[in-house]
């Protein structure tokens, strides 16, 4: 059916309102920070408004605190560059290993990487609290990077990878030419997988670019807040969703679309990226076939 | 169900694993509370919300510490949504550090729960602050338990009848005294102007400002650990018989304040009056003309109208909305540095005189109003009528662990069953279980 | 597998790449012990340790969790969290692998666009999600203002009882779809595209490639997604609680089981000892059902099949 010619037609429908169910809550909030709080409520919801209003929300936003908003997108940035690397070096060869090694507990740690994926978040603020405190890490970034660093949805991404996409036969071929495990893992696993270490590191990177309950708990001192933290602190104090002003800082419903157009302006720009990266990767997959 | 040998082992093993581990956690858990030692020099730790950061880092700077030379204050930006600030304390008072010294609390409530297990946190007041300045406080009374008061209010939401004192006098209406005037006017209204509403009764407007006014028994705290509950009281059922007919005809809304739906209804004009909060003029009213560009037509017509009375009552007994609060640790290292911080940050004239809403301390509000005094949005200086409610609030309501529940089953019940007596007995069963299930030993 | 010990079974490079196993998943293990094996264990330990608010705690195998079971709110949340499960998890699943087989089956620019912008509102997050969303369901400020206002016939907010489950499963695909569809994209761009060609040179249709070739190919992603998915479901917690940060007098902070967890662990009477009791039931239901679906897939099979 797919390969009539209403099956092209259907498909492309089909992409068009995928495109309009999932872009349209974007584009109001691309252009939300253009308006002022009025036009929002009143005026036309996809209207664009004005670059100089869109100066007035930005100044709002970014004159905050002394412009504290650029040291919470710096913690940010590092927290995540840390936590996304240490992740990877354990995650990528953890994943490989338990597709193509057979050894003891291999099935145990499997079902336990899928078991504590699966775990409430609830049952964990108060021993993650208390175990962060028995390191003294509280209000430390690491208090919310090495929590982070396990990784087990990259550990399975990798095990699934390793196990559907990498014939055991090239592995068996490399050690018979004398090659070292770890020289196989390097040297034919890295670059075959290069799909797989762009989606988990693209994963890892938003997972902890967005990650808010453990830096909310962990840091009180706002100066280590990561972007997220920091701008609900700022929003929850002006109520500027909720309404209920009772403020006299200039945050409302503009300000907060700019924080989030802020936000996830680098994972948008990273998706772009690694989807460049995925494309590539497939057409040297497509080598190997 | 069967599971393959493999998969069996597999779960057995982690599960002892988890097993072995969890032994070995169990032995670490647990840390005393260090009480309050007095270190002259001990350094303090001041958890505030964004919007008050500004003024106690200039407060600290300008005041505190030249009246305390070498006592190194940290000040940290916390959310005050309701309940973080529990959270987080309960948190690094079980890992015993980090506990700030002095808290701002956003949603006064939390007092409840920061004053009981496992958090027992609060520091109490008496003794280590002047009765004189206590005596200042008159919403303090609501965070004590037994003699003891453990917070210093930062503003208060005492209610009033806000009223468009230009379309009353336009439609010869007048403020009521009463509710039974109340409930006349609001059948009246329905008659002669339908489509027009005298506030609303959604959640904590309901709660809050109707049943606490009338003293109805469902927050009515004995010790932290006992509430009486009873909605079959007179008081109660007062509430509702005015309520009942008036959310039938249209006459009081049943939506939240704040939902956009009703703002635009305020920014209409179609709310010609409300049992609110001392901040509702201000910071409902006020911004929701504005939000509209409709500013012109919200100036010069609102004015504040003493509370009506309850029937059967010799006072015209206030409720409170919200309000926030400042605590202290109790397990502070420098007591007498925390309780100056403490009285110091509450009792600053310049500071009460700034803030958004209404002080808790007397003279700070007196400073306050005398601001309101020249302000021409309003129809009529309302300091008197502010300031005379603020002392009025009814004693019987208290700060309870389970008030978002309350809120919520208020709503699923009053609120959507028109305030009938099913409805309220309904409340009445749900405020019960959510008590108990918050540990309090309920009392009729 | 025989009943012969390793020694005799195991060659000597077998028992060299055992080792090796070992040495490579050191790492992650020493992760998973310190960040997830000793929180959880802690977690369930506090299952048993019963909170008074007046008095020392106790140890109790079972009050915790009677009086979770016993929570007058816990029925309500139930049944909202199956209420959203039947309307979200179909259409999530249908949609995600209607888009993963369609950009697969032709891997056009087009395509690219569709997967980049179904991925951009899981980016939003938090204050910004529950502006977002309170603005699309307002039918006086939406942009999709005169669909909301022909199908509640009011122009009060969109958020009610009855369509809640609706708007938190709109918001749950907003939010997911798009991570799952690069997902199993990206594995159906890993099937070896000799092993396609092959079933079409045997005269396979479209159709009858992707039921026999290419969801086989991805079984253990499939089986991956459905546990993922239905755990997410269990354990919504992010779309109600949007929700409420922008209408709170609209949702109850109660609405799933797993905000009660949470209600439970920061909520006014902070009670650890039932937010681990009602976690465990939690996770008891989600590991049931991956089990299951474990089985059904053979989901940990060591051969590339």
């Amino acid at each position: 059916m797919l390969r009539l010619a209403g099956g092209k037609i259907g498909r492309n429908l089909f992409f068009v309102a995928t495109i309009v169910f999932f872009g349209l809550p974007v584009l109001w909030l691309l252009l939300a920070p253009t308006k002022s709080n009025y036009a929002l409520s009143y005026e036309n919801p996809m209207s664009f408004g004005s670059l100089a209003q869109f100066g007035d929300t930005w100044n709002n936003l970014v004159t905050y605190n002394d412009g504290i908003i650029w040291r919470w997108a710096l913690n940010s940035i590092w927290y995540t560059a840390v936590t996304v690397g240490v992740a990877l070096a354990a995650s990528l060869p953890a994943g490989y290993a338990m597709a193509k090694f057979r050894f003891r507990f291999r099935g145990t740690l499997l079902f336990l990487t899928l078991l504590l994926m699966l775990v409430p978040q609830a049952a964990l603020i108060l021993p993650m609290y208390l175990e962060m405190s028995t390191f003294h890490l509280i209000n430390t970034p690491w208090a919310v990077i090495l929590p982070l660093t396990f990784y087990p949805f990259g550990v399975y991404m990798t095990y699934l990878y390793a196990k559907a996409s990498v014939p055991s036969e090239i592995i068996e071929a490399a050690r018979i030419d004398g090659c070292g495990e770890f020289g196989i893992f390097r040297r034919v696993f890295l670059p075959l997988a290069r799909p797989v270490i762009v989606m988990i590191t693209f994963f890892g990177v938003v997972g902890t670019w967005n990650a808010f309950f453990l830096p909310f708990i962990m840091l009180t001192d706002d100066k280590l807040a990561t972007l997220q933290t920091g701008l609900q602190l700022l929003v929850a104090s002006t109520s500027a969703v909720s309404g209920g002003n009772q403020s006299t800082l200039p945050i409302h419903a503009p300000e907060v679309a700019l924080a989030s157009v802020i936000s996830i302006t680098p994972i948008v720009l990273m998706f772009l990226f690694a989807q460049k990266q995925l494309i590539a990767g497939q057409a040297q997959g497509a080598v190997k076939g | 169900m069967y599971l393959g040998g493999k998969l069996r082992k597999q779960i057995a093993i982690g599960a002892a694993a988890m097993l072995a581990a969890t032994v070995l956690a169990g032995c670490s858990g647990g840390s005393a509370q260090p009480a309050a030692s007095d270190d002259p020099t001990a350094p303090l730790l001041v958890w505030v919300d964004a919007e008050r950061q500004p003024v106690v880092q200039k407060f600290i700077e300008e005041k505190f510490t030249s009246s305390h030379p070498g006592i190194e204050v940290k000040v940290e930006l916390v959310d005050a949504t309701q309940g973080t600030n529990t959270a987080k304390i309960a948190l690094a008072q079980k890992a015993g550090e980090g506990v700030p010294d002095i808290v701002f609390i956003g949603s006064p409530d939390e007092i409840a729960s920061l004053s009981a297990n496992p958090i027992n946190y609060p520091l109490a007041l008496n003794g280590l602050v002047e009765q004189s300045v206590l005596d200042d406080f008159p919403s303090a009374k609501r965070c004590s338990y037994g003699d003891q008061i453990y917070c210093l209010g930062n503003d208060t939401g005492q209610t009033v009848f806000w009223y468009n004192k230009a379309l009353f006098d336009e439609w010869g209406y007048s403020a009521p005294a009463t509710f039974s005037e109340f409930k006349e006017l609001g059948v009246k209204l329905a008659q002669e102007h339908a489509g027009y509403n005298l506030g609303t009764v959604n959640g904590r407007y309901g709660t809050d400002a109707w049943l606490g006014s009338s003293g109805c028994p469902f927050i009515d705290v004995v010790d932290p650990v006992q509430v009486r509950i009873n909605l079959a009281d007179p008081k109660c059922s007062r509430v509702i018989d005015v309520m009942a007919p008036l959310l039938e005809n249209g006459a009081l809304a049943n939506l939240d304040l704040f939902d956009k739906n009703y703002t635009a209804q305020v920014a209409d004009g179609k709310v010609v009056g409300m049992i609110g909060a001392s901040w509702v003029a201000d910071f409902a009213f006020k911004p929701m003309f504005k939000d509209a560009n409709k500013e012109a037509e919200g100036s010069g017509k609102y004015a504040a109208a003493p509370m009506p009375t309850w029937d059967g009552e010799s006072t015209n007994w206030s409720g409170a909305v919200g309000g926030g609060i400042w605590v202290a640790s109790a397990s502070t290292k420098n007591k007498q540095a925390t309780v100056d911080f403490l009285v110091g940050i509450t009792t600053d004239i310049d500071i009460a005189k700034a803030q958004a809403t209404y002080p808790a301390y007397i003279p700070g509000a007196q400073a306050w109003l005398a601001d309101k005094a020249a302000d021409t949005w309003y129809a009529e200086n309302p300091s008197e009528v502010l300031l005379d409610a603020a002392n009025k609030v009814n004693p019987a309501d208290g700060y309870v662990r389970y008030q978002t529940e309350l809120l919520e089953s208020f709503n699923a019940t009053v609120i959507k069953g028109n305030a009938s007596a099913d409805s309220l007995a309904q409340f009445g069963e749900q405020a019960k279980a959510a008590a108990e299930a918050t540990g309090y030993t309920v009392v009729s | 597998m025989s009943g012969k010990s390793p020694a005799l079974r195991t060659s000597l490079p077998q028992r060299r790449l055992a080792r090796k196993g070992l040495l490579f998943t050191a790492p992650y293990v020493v992760l998973l012990l310190l960040f997830g094996i000793t929180p959880a264990a802690y977690g369930l330990y506090q299952a048993f340790i019963v909170t008074k608010i007046m008095g020392d705690p106790e140890f109790s195998l079972w009050q915790n969790f009677a009086d979770v079971l016993g929570d007058y709110r816990l029925g309500t949340s139930a049944a909202n969290v199956a209420l959203y499960m039947l309307t979200w998890l179909p259409a999530l699943l249908i949609l995600v692998f209607a888009l993963a087989l369609a950009m697969d089956a032709k891997r056009s620019k087009f395509a690219a666009l569709t997967r980049f912008l179904t991925y951009v509102p899981g980016a939003i997050t938090g204050s910004a999600a529950a502006l977002l969303w309170l603005f699309m369901f307002s039918p006086t400020v939406s942009p999709i203002g005169p669909a909301l206002r022909a199908l509640s016939g009011t122009d009060a907010t969109f958020v009610s009882d009855e369509t809640m489950p609706l708007i938190l499963a709109i918001m749950g695909i907003s939010a997911g779809a798009g991570g799952w569809v690069v997902i199993l994209f990206g594995a159906l761009t890993g099937i070896p595209s000799d092993l396609i060609e092959s079933a079409q040179l045997d005269g396979a249709t479209a159709w009858q490639t992707v039921w026999h070739v290419k969801l086989p190919m991805i079984r253990s992603y499939v089986a991956f997604v459905l546990i993922v998915s239905l755990a997410n479901g269990f354990q919504v917690f992010v779309e109600p609680t949007v929700i409420r940060a922008g209408a709170p007098a609209h949702i109850s902070q109660t609405w799933s089981v797993n905000q009660l967890a949470y209600v439970y662990a920061t909520g006014g009477q902070l009670n650890y000892g039932r937010a681990s009791a009602l976690s465990i039931l939690l996770l008891a239901v989600c590991i049931g059902l991956a089990v299951i679906i474990i089985k059904r897939t053979n989901f940990y099979s060591l051969e590339d099949n």
